[in-house]
């Protein structure tokens, strides 16, 4: 009888653990959860940061039209066509161009990457870059075009680990934001 | 036989009542974990609301749907958590705007007492020189920096005639939960869920429309 009881004891113990331990399981996924929808926010906020520092007043389409002024489309097709040759080929910072704020034009922006620091959030990880896109084939193309295509990958750490928030189902993801750019001239 | 009956109830009492007193000490701090977590998702919705307005109004600093309206700089005043700046307020007839010059005012108010969290503030945001309208939201900290068109930091408030030099507007926001399930008993306590928000940049695409 006592041999039983004793074990009805036990299982009983079993049972309450058992729960108590897929409570806690699921607290702690929920707390995830969280973490993850609160990273992101900070995430998108900061990859809109590049996105706004893209499209500023400050930034040109490309070195050629920072200093040339091109009729575009269909007042001028030839124009635009004949001075498409004149884009740049390498996409990527010019000579004395070595920090954000010397970047003049949009693929001054390709490759550039930094990381930023949100008090109370984390460390984001941010990954530019930059290529000519065919807005008719809806694709990125490394034939020179009066669209370049911006992207922003933005991921997370917490400071001094290698724990990260932004993830799904465990692993590490990004988030990606674009832009097409394209080149504009108010006659 | 009796003297073994009582040591079992006992025995058996001791027993279900260390259980029962585990099972509610786990619920009281599972029921803690699920409401902060609950604080916590109302303190995001919150966030994103004021995000929302904020974004709307900082995108359209210095725009005007008649181009020849907008003159002289576009922000009126800048400080460490206040703003003012010129825009065309959208109406239900001028969705893009009436062609009107308008100015739109944010500000951070004092310390609220409505609510248990003693860190909360108003956000105040007012048009042209209409009357204040706040909203709390649990917002608790709001900061302003400026940077010219080069990058380099304007020192705050901005002085009047640094004003026009504004290109970009850099914005933190601190939203916490303004019913904190442990209320915290100072200001700088800490305790409270938290949503910090950090745009680091809104380029003004409107910088050196109006003329100086």
């Amino acid at each position: 009888m006592v041999r039983f009881e004793m074990m009805f004891l036990i299982f009983a113990g079993v049972l309450l653990s058992i729960l108590i331990l897929t409570e806690n399981t699921g607290n702690i996924s929920s707390d995830e959860t969280i973490l993850t929808s609160k990273t992101g926010l900070n995430a998108i906020s900061v990859a809109n940061s590049y996105i706004e520092k893209v499209t500023s007043n400050s930034i040109y389409f490309d070195e050629f039209t920072r200093t040339h002024s091109v009729q575009p489309r269909p007042a001028s097709p030839s124009d635009s066509a004949a001075l498409l040759a004149s884009l740049s080929s390498t996409l990527g910072p010019d000579y004395g161009e070595t920090s954000i704020n010397t970047f003049d034009d949009v693929d001054d922006f390709n490759n550039y990457n930094d990381t930023v620091s949100v008090a109370g959030v984390g460390l984001f990880h941010v990954i530019c870059t930059v290529q000519y896109y065919d807005p008719s084939a809806d694709t990125t193309t490394s034939s020179k075009t009066w669209y370049k295509l911006f992207t922003v990958a933005v991921t997370d750490t917490v400071p001094g680990s290698d724990i990260h928030y932004l993830q799904v189902q465990g692993r590490q993801v990004a988030i990606h934001r674009s832009v097409v750019l394209s080149y504009y001239n108010f006659l | 036989m009796g003297f073994q009956v009582v040591l079992d109830i006992l025995g058996a009492a001791l027993l279900g009542g260390t259980f029962l007193l585990n099972i509610l000490r786990f619920q009281g701090q599972d029921f803690q974990v699920k409401q902060e977590a609950h604080d916590d998702i109302i303190a995001q919705q919150n966030l994103t609301t004021l995000v929302a307005l904020l974004e709307e109004d900082f995108r359209r600093i210095g725009y005007c749907s008649s181009r020849t309206a907008m003159t002289g700089p576009v922000i009126l005043c800048a400080g460490q958590d206040y703003i003012s700046f010129k825009t065309d307020l959208v109406t239900d007839t001028y969705p893009e705007g009436d062609g009107v010059v308008d100015s739109v005012t944010y500000m951070l108010g004092p310390l609220v007492s409505r609510t248990p969290n003693p860190r909360e503030r108003m956000l105040y945001r007012r048009e042209n020189d209409g009357t204040w309208g706040g909203s709390s939201l649990g917002v608790t900290y709001l900061d302003f920096r400026y940077h010219k068109f080069n990058g380099d930091t304007l020192a705050r408030p901005v002085a009047p005639g640094q004003l026009k030099e504004i290109a970009g507007i850099e914005v933190t926001l601190r939203v916490e939960n303004q019913y904190p399930f442990v209320i915290p008993e100072t200001v700088d306590s800490l305790g409270i869920v938290s949503v910090n928000w950090k745009q680091l940049d809104f380029e003004i695409k409107n910088f050196g429309r109006g003329t100086p």
